[in-house]
């Protein structure tokens, strides 16, 4: 799509006396009315003139972009969510469901799905079972539509010294042929869904926020794509969409959510949301089901007796960085060893 | 056309230079603008990504093992046959451990459990060995492993150890909490070690050098690299430095 001001000004030599700053346009007058003026000079100003024009129109022509992937005006005098009334969210659903449809020849699923009552989520992971595969990683990328060139990982696995829970010792990058390997044990990291988030706080146009459910969300038609919130978590849970998230046609999820796995625009922020499309009917997250080892635990905190509070009641269970504050809704827990181990013959307890 | 125009007076020349400037850098300007809107065209719809890595069967959530379905049966060269057809017709036990006839592709890695008849029942071959000499149907394999693994079935229990598939609330739909052979081969119960699958490519840098596969990742990690470099110490002593700092 062309952006007519690009023509319009180009065939009107020089900008007339509308002073609009560009470039060479030493003698802003109307040609014809200015004496002295040799033919070298008029080239030279109506060059400079255009090349200045032509130089703005090419700095405004992202905005062609935007026209083409799903800019639209009712995206932009959207209301925030929270204002939103149920016939506002329609339209923004319908408005979605028209761009996915629109750029994936598909038709997805889409809703905007509430907390529900009387629950609030909690996650806890066995540290003594993980075996960093990192399946849950990509059951996550697969579940909530993240880009895969490049690849957007919410969850990061970080492989640990044994004898430590100093996160700073530990390695993003591991590669291993085969895991676990003896000497390391394996800590998963994704968004800790804190009861005192850090990353709402810097929010500055309050994109992003906490749930009745303790989810956090973040509206993807409202973040600026500032990264505060990114600088702010101390679990490294945030991730910015540098480029166009770009998705296989064939591998898009279509149960979709408004405030979880919609696809998402350049420039805003996106993060783990205890696949909230799911859970909040019912369902397991995705990194929960497809864990080969059953380390991860989910569930309602407040129903007595859910397998998270099972865990808190039962287990050894630590939070992350406990010192910041932030009162995180993830915790760890080990598991005492079976007994049986430390009696083999061949002395496996070492 | 201006008579007055003298370019050999020192005034004027400032103006000519002016005027050459301008007559290079406009139609330069001009050229790099056109470039700009008519070479970059709106983009297209972004192209698909490139295949990623990982296939579907990778991050596939059924189970590692199908559980036996009473009446227990096998596949005995290539034909599914029930344990009675064959064990009603004689009592075929050693229980010595030794290597067997029968069944070879069964190879029993359960540390000192290492005897068939542990589990099995000696008399009835379709039925697993309960407490005080009963029998239970494989339907309820978990009562099996309770009987020397107490902790960890009482953790199965309440759900804190194993998985539980599907609703983790029982009213919105039907939880699926995993039986142990589900997970574990009740002959070989430890987990094999796995091939973990790529992990994120910020900070990844070239490809994996194949000499050096034991210290892939200290290689591909700048971080680390970085700090074997403020620190003074040598790469192949970063491995030292992890035990060191966790020795605590
Ligand atoms: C094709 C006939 C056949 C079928 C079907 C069969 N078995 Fe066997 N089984 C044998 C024979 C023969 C032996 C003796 C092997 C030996 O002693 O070397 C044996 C041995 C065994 C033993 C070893 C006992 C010992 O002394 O250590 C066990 C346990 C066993 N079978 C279990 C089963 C179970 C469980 C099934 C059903 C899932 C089954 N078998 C089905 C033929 C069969
Ligand atoms: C007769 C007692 C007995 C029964 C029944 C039994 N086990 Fe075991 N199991 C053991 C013993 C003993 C060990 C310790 C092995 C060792 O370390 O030497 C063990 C070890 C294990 C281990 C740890 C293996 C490792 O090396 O990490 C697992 C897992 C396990 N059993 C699972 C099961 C499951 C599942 C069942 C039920 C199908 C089961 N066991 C039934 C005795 C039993
Ligand atoms: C820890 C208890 C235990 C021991 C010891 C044990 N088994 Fe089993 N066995 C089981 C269970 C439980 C199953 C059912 C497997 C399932 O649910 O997948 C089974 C299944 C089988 C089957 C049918 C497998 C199939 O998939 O076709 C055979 C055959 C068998 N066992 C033979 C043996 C033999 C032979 C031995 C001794 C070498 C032995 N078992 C030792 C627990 C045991
Ligand atoms: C979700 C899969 C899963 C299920 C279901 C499951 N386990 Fe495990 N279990 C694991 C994993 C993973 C480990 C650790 C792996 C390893 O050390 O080899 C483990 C370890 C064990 C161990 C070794 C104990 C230790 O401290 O390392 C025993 C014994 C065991 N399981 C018994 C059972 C029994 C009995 C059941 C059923 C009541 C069961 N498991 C169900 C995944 C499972």
């Amino acid at each position: 799509m062309r952006l007519p001001l690009i023509d319009e000004h180009r065939s009107d030599a020089g900008c007339g006396s509308g002073g609009c700053g560009c470039a060479g346009t030493s003698g802003a007058q109307p040609v014809a009315s200015r004496p002295g003026m040799t033919r070298r000079s008029f080239l030279r100003t109506t060059a400079g003139a255009t090349g200045g024009l032509a130089a703005l129109a090419a700095s405004l022509s992202p905005l062609r972009e935007l026209t083409g992937d799903g800019f639209s005006m009712q995206q932009f005098l959207q209301k925030h969510y929270k204002e939103m009334t149920e016939s506002d969210m329609n339209k923004a659903l319908d408005r979605i469901r028209a761009q996915v449809e629109q750029r994936y020849e598909l038709r997805p699923e889409i809703r905007d799905i509430k907390p529900l009552d009387g629950v609030e989520f909690v996650y806890a992971l066995n540290l003594s079972r993980c075996i960093g595969c990192r399946k849950c990683v990509h059951a996550c990328v697969a579940e909530n539509n993240q880009s895969r060139d490049p690849e957007m990982q919410y969850i990061r696995v970080i492989e640990m010294p044994r004898g430590t829970t100093d996160i700073e010792q530990g390695d993003h990058h591991y590669d291993r042929p085969t895991v676990p390997d003896e000497s390391h044990y394996y800590m998963p990291v994704q968004c800790h869904q804190c009861a005192n988030p850090p990353c709402v706080k810097v929010c500055p146009v309050e994109a992003t926020w906490q749930e009745a459910d303790g989810i956090v969300v973040v509206d993807y038609d409202w973040c600026i794509g500032c990264r505060y919130c990114e600088a702010a978590c101390p679990y490294w849970a945030r991730r910015f969409n540098f480029t166009t998230p770009s998705i296989p046609r064939d591998k898009l999820n279509l149960n979709m959510s408004y405030l979880s796995n919609r696809p998402r625009p350049k420039g805003v922020m996106e993060k783990c949301h205890f696949c909230l499309h799911r859970t909040r009917q019912g369902r397991m997250p995705a990194c929960l089901e497809v864990c080969p080892t059953g380390s991860r635990k989910f569930g309602n905190v407040l129903d007595p007796d859910s397998e998270v509070r099972e865990v808190l009641r039962t287990k050894r269970v630590f939070v992350l960085k406990e010192d910041v504050g932030t009162l995180p809704r993830f915790f760890y827990y080990f598991d005492e060893r079976d007994p049986l181990r430390n009696i083999s013959v061949e002395g496996a307890g070492s | 056309m201006t008579p007055e125009a003298a370019p050999s007076s020192p005034k004027n020349r400032g103006a000519a230079l002016n005027e050459v400037i301008a007559s290079i850098c406009g139609p330069l300007l001009l050229l790099l603008a056109l470039w700009f809107v008519l070479g970059a065209a709106p983009t297209a719809p972004v192209p698909d990504a490139a295949t990623p890595v990982v296939r579907a069967a990778d991050i596939d959530p059924a189970p590692r093992f199908q559980r036996m379905t009473d009446p227990a049966s096998t596949l005995i060269a290539g034909i599914r046959q029930r344990c009675n057809d064959c064990h009603a017709l004689a009592d075929l036990s050693r229980n010595t451990g030794e290597p067997l006839v029968q069944h070879a592709n069964i190879m029993l890695n359960h540390g000192l459990n290492d005897r068939c008849l542990n589990c099995h029942d000696r008399a009835d071959r379709s039925k697993l060995v309960g407490l005080h000499g009963g029998k239970l149907p494989y339907a309820d394999v978990e009562q099996l492993c309770a009987q020397c693994h107490g902790p960890i079935y009482n953790d199965w229990k309440l759900g804190t150890h194993g998985k539980t598939l599907g609703y983790w609330n029982a009213g919105l739909g039907q939880p699926n909490r995993l039986v142990c052979t589900e997970c574990h081969n009740p002959h070989a119960p430890a987990y094999e070690p796995i091939r973990p699958l790529p992990g994120p490519h910020t900070l990844r840098m070239g490809s994996p050098d194949p000499e050096v596969a034991t210290h892939i990742s200290e290689q591909r990690n700048p971080l680390i690299r970085w700090q074997d470099e403020e620190h003074g110490t040598a790469p192949q002593n970063s491995e030292q430095d992890y035990t060191e700092g966790g020795a605590h």
